[in-house]
């Protein structure tokens, strides 16, 4: 037979097939194993890291500090030791080692510990911050909440016995503007040292309650305060030995995925509860934390024991405790950190875990 | 105009028959036979042809697809056009490729007259063509009745020209291999 001759009764055959292939539209053929191959490829990339987070969620840092131990009174509590607490290791990063409360270095008289005397809290300041809760509408009982632009204010006494205290106010840095700045210092004067921010002091404070939730159950005693000179929520922990579960770290990590919006340090101190309602012999001066005064009790008032009397916070305070004790609003006076301690919150609720 | 209506008019004796055909089919029949020529002159006169042979044969047939009719009528003339003299200094150069990857399917010894059944042997065309994959069909018939070439099979495929090729060259096989099967001595 001749090729021609097949190619002659080729163009025989069946009118359907050559009509069928005539409308055939290109369709490169369909790939199982290239689709399985794709779709265990996007499987990997869209499912595995999200599954892998799922089992290993991120966890939030943590510093751990040596010592610290928690001393209470009844229903009050305060951090009483931790005087020779050493910044032992940053845990997880440790970026929270470099988030430690901003202490400036102050000397001289310490407030709120008793201690080493009054710390002398300067009566123009005082009115500057004063004039700063009025100028922000927060004067008087049931004021209305911080503005946004706010982030905290306290007192800096600047390092050296006598001299003149400074109020500082931080300000959300998106919202700083050179008008911002004038009308703050239309209220308070000059001398007031205006701060950018990355949080609102309302924003810390609205982490606080799911921090509660999440430390609830956990076993830990804790003490949660807004620090407004670390621009943070202060949560430190009472280890007594424990570690911190990373469900609770996750939880905090959930809570602050940048990281800096929350700062946790765990002390491995155990906490003394005094039952008996009265202070239990006075603290040693090096062992007493610093306890920087929430003067208008926006966080939980807390109680420092300085082993005479204890120096009242918030709105415990009393009313002739203003100046040289507890200031009334939002600020807090800042005071100088000793040699080997960390920084407290400046703010506290005093929680215990193990109660609830 | 579909195809029934056009029959009609062919049966009917009716020149619009021819100019309804050319409307409906004229590029179909037009493609196949520039494929088969490479001629813009040799195809359309190749397509004008085949509109008078629709006219001559239509009646008595009645073709189920005018437009199958009209091609496989426009390939024929092309192929017989091709062999003569003045269509072979025109090109045709798919149609001696196809003929040369034919060859790998038949002897090339002359068949006796009236030896072969084309018919039966059409048939036996069919049943191959049915066994195919639908795909692997497509691509037999685009080479061997529209005489596409490689290039444009790779194109209309989605494929390498090397994946055509290599398909083409199976296919070939397996149709020397069921022929065989089939009773021809090809």
């Amino acid at each position: 037979m001749k090729n021609h001759e097949l190619l002659d009764i080729l163009g025989e055959v069946n009118g359907d097939y050559v009509l069928a292939a005539e409308d055939n539209v290109v369709r490169p053929r369909f790939r199982w194993r290239t689709l399985a191959a794709c779709a265990a490829c996007a499987a990997l990339v869209l499912g595995a890291y999200p599954v892998y987070r799922a089992v290993n969620p991120p966890l939030h840092s943590y510093t751990v500090v040596e010592g610290g131990a928690l001393t209470t009174l009844g229903d009050e509590k305060a951090p009483a030791g931790g005087g020779n607490a050493a910044l032992e290791d940053a845990v997880s990063g440790g970026e929270d080692a470099g988030g430690l409360p901003k202490y400036p270095e102050a000397g001289g008289d310490q407030l709120g510990s008793g201690l080493d005397g009054e710390f002398p809290v300067d009566e123009a300041a005082a009115n500057q911050y004063d004039q700063l809760l009025r100028g922000m509408g927060m004067h008087g009982e049931g004021a209305a909440a911080y503005p946004d632009w706010f982030a905290g204010a306290w007192i800096d006494h600047g390092g050296a016995p006598g001299a003149p205290a400074v109020l500082h106010v931080a300000v959300v840095e998106k919202l700083r503007t050179p008008g911002l700045e004038a009308e703050i210092m239309g209220w308070c004067g000059d001398t007031v040292v205006v701060e950018g921010a990355k949080y609102s002091h309302n924003f810390l404070d609205s982490l606080m309650d799911p921090v509660v939730k999440a430390l609830d159950g956990s076993g830990l005693s804790c003490g949660i305060g807004v620090d407004v000179t670390a621009n943070c929520l202060g949560v430190d922990l009472y280890s007594d030995g424990q570690t911190i579960p990373d469900s609770i770290l996750a939880q905090l990590a959930r809570l602050d995925p940048a990281g800096d919006a929350i700062r946790v340090r765990l002390f491995t101190g155990k906490l003394d509860t005094l039952t008996d309602g009265a202070v239990k012999g006075a603290a040693p001066a090096d062992t007493v934390a610093p306890a920087p005064v929430d003067p208008e009790g926006r966080s939980t008032p807390s109680v420092t024991v300085d082993g005479d009397t204890p120096v009242y916070h918030g709105e415990d305070a009393p009313a002739d405790a203003v100046p040289g004790g507890a200031l009334p609003g939002g600020a807090y006076v800042s005071e100088p950190p000793r040699a080997g301690e960390s920084s407290q919150p400046a703010g506290y609720d005093l929680l215990d875990g193990a109660e609830e | 105009m579909d195809d029934n209506a056009i029959i009609d008019l062919y049966f009917a004796r009716d020149q619009q028959a021819v100019q309804a055909t050319a409307q409906a089919y004229g590029a179909y029949c037009a493609s196949i036979a520039q494929r088969i020529l490479d001629d813009r002159g040799a195809a359309e006169e190749c397509v004008n042809d085949a509109w008078l042979k629709c006219w001559q044969s239509i009646p008595p047939q009645r073709p189920r697809s005018l437009k199958s009719f009209a091609g496989r009528i426009v390939r024929n003339l092309a192929l017989s056009a091709l062999r003569a003299d003045a269509a072979q200094k025109r090109g045709g150069g798919q149609v001696r490729l196809a003929l040369e990857e034919l060859g790998e399917v038949v002897s090339g010894s002359d068949t006796p007259e009236g030896a072969l059944d084309r018919q039966a042997f059409r048939a036996a065309l069919d049943g191959f063509l049915a066994g195919l994959p639908e795909r692997n069909r497509n691509l037999f018939l685009r080479r061997y009745w529209y005489l596409d070439s490689v290039e444009q099979l790779a194109r209309r495929f989605g494929m390498s020209r090397t994946q055509v090729t290599t398909t083409l060259h199976r296919l070939r096989q397996r149709l020397r291999v069921h022929l065989e099967q089939e009773g021809f001595e090809v």
